[in-house]
């Protein structure tokens, strides 16, 4: 079926507007790309998963000199909680080797684990509760260490209610 | 019968194409600066300013001039590609002594993010409320936010023209397929040009069930031209012999011997995503006149994406994977084939239609590529500079 001219000119105005929005948005996206972004920025899933951040600081203790921040354990999977996980140690220290650490992780007064830094610089996780199962991952930073503790949720762990 | 019509070739005179590039240039001249005005007061960054300014007016006029649109675009898309992974590698030099990361930038969430990232978090950001990459979210270079807000911006405004017309990668294997002069590899099976969506499937379902992007941790061919995870495992080992492999058979070896994107229209799960977005977010397409259409199947030869095949030119729409590149265009004998505005039917005028998305797409690849292309050339007289002080 044929349309008439006028018809297909009225169809073409609203597409051709489309095109000049368009256009137009080129130029906007760039002049306000800051604010657009720290506007997205602010959007409830603009946060890094805790798998990569760590997760939230749960506490920070001085003992020895060094500082230890201890972050929530996190279990967090795509859709509910899985049954392994991460707990992050930061410790800072300007020493190249600080002392051994007992940690408290869950603030119970049992010592968990203790962390010994080797000659290289490598950290060692000694576990001393059940529900660690050794170290993930560590890496030296300009203000210490990161070490991330792979853990295993038993009653024992229980990531803390907000 | 096909009616053989007199192609266009010089859309604008010699007056009106002035007039219409003057906007641009007034445009560039805001967006080139980035809002620095060290743009305008130290003398190198002077110089890379008015150098990329000029290139790129230049390019502009000349497509406006012409009336041929992927010559001038390639130049600027290639260059693209090449400054920003040299200026990337160099970067990551001056941050931290090497172009690999390691644990302390993963576990410290300072990795650039890219845009091919986008198509691994978005099942992982609606149901889990959180980004599965350790970058920054805002601040810094290559953010989350800018890159994501970047990314809707140009799937918006050009949809899979992103590929050709926004994308810092596809320059490599745009680059690659136009080296050879023959063809080695005449017919790459058509079904190749789902691979993109396969593997859009396939790395989506993955990162989400392992919480982490696959594509970038195991199989992306271009973090062999930025960077990639230090080798100081088995795994990572494997990883970077991969991206090699990857890289040289992809983005070299296929593109030279089919003389198409192979990377981009068969394996980049990015151009997947933004063929099924843009399809509806973006209002620019390509189309055939069938009525005019000779069948002499020049555009389907040298389409980069495969994106044409014979259906194309009795259905008068080129398939999901066109980027809007314009090769086809360009090459057309009578002029059949022209950049369009969706839905405008038959009153749709082929020379404004062009005009409008130039000015999305070229200003879009402009403005994208202008900081890499400065910060290259001011690498370029720095190195000259320092050469010039030792001998």
């Amino acid at each position: 079926m044929k349309t008439k001219p006028s018809l297909q000119t009225a169809i073409a105005i609203p597409a051709y507007l489309w095109a000049i929005g368009a256009c137009l948005c080129t130029p906007i996206l760039f002049l306000g790309l800051g604010s657009f972004a720290h506007n997205a920025a602010g959007l409830p899933f603009m946060q890094i998963h805790p798998r990569y951040s760590g997760g939230t600081i749960l506490r920070e203790e001085t003992v020895g000199g060094v500082v230890r921040r201890i972050y929530e354990p996190v279990f967090k999977g795509l859709i509910k909680e899985r049954n392994t996980g991460i707990q992050q140690v930061d410790l800072v220290t300007p020493s190249p080797h600080p002392a051994e650490q007992a940690i408290d992780l869950d603030a119970d007064g049992r010592i968990d684990l203790k962390i010994r830094i080797a000659e290289t610089g490598q950290p060692e996780v000694i576990p001393l509760s059940e529900n660690i199962t050794g170290l993930q991952v560590w890496a030296k930073t300009e203000e210490g260490w990161i070490i991330r503790i792979q853990i295993e949720k038993t009653s024992f762990t229980k990531t803390p209610e907000h | 019968m096909c009616k053989q019509t007199k192609p266009v070739r010089r859309p604008f005179g010699r007056i009106t194409t002035p007039l219409l590039a003057l906007p641009m240039a007034l445009l560039l001249a805001v967006l080139l600066s980035q809002g620095d005005p060290a743009c305008f007061m130290e003398p190198d960054r002077k110089f890379a300013y008015a150098a990329v300014w000029i290139l790129d007016m230049w390019l502009f006029y000349k497509m406006l001039r012409t009336g041929k649109t992927d010559r001038y675009r390639a130049v600027l898309f290639i260059a693209f590609a090449l400054a920003l992974s040299v200026t990337f590698i160099s970067r990551m030099f001056e941050a931290r002594g090497a172009m690999t990361f390691n644990h302390a930038d993963l576990l410290q969430c300072e990795v650039p993010f890219c845009h091919i990232v986008t198509t691994m978090i978005l099942i992982p950001a609606a149901l889990s409320d959180s980004i599965i990459f350790p970058g920054r979210i805002e601040g810094g270079f290559a953010d989350i936010s800018s890159m994501l807000v970047i990314v809707f911006g140009a799937l918006l405004i050009m949809g899979r023209g992103f590929c050709s017309w926004g994308c810092f990668y596809g320059g490599w294997d745009d680059a690659f397929s136009r080296l050879s002069k023959r063809k080695r590899w005449k017919n790459p099976p058509a079904s190749l040009r789902w691979g993109g969506f396969a593997l859009l499937l396939l790395v989506a379902v993955t990162s989400a069930s392992m919480l982490s992007p696959t594509y970038c941790d195991w199989i992306c061919p271009f973090k062999a031209v930025t960077e990639y995870e230090a080798v100081e495992s088995v795994e990572a080992g494997l990883k970077a012999i991969i991206f090699i492999s990857l890289f040289l058979v992809l983005v070299i070896v296929l593109p030279i011997v089919t003389q198409k994107r192979t990377q981009c229209a068969w394996f980049c799960p990015m151009g997947a995503f933004c063929s099924s977005t843009g399809k509806v977010l973006s209002p620019y397409q390509v189309r055939i006149r069938t009525d005019t259409c000779l069948k002499c199947g020049k555009c389907i030869r040298v389409c980069p994406m495969g994106a044409l095949d014979k259906d194309s030119l009795e259905t008068g729409k080129a398939t999901m994977g066109c980027s809007l590149c314009g090769k086809c265009v360009d090459v057309c004998p009578n002029g059949s084939i022209s950049y369009h505005v969706r839905y405008s039917g038959k009153a749709n005028k082929p020379t404004l239609s062009r005009l409008l998305f130039l000015y999305s797409g070229f200003l879009f690849l402009a403005v994208f590529s202008g900081g890499s292309l400065q910060q290259f050339i001011l690498l370029l007289l720095r190195g000259v500079a320092r050469l010039t002080i030792q001998s």
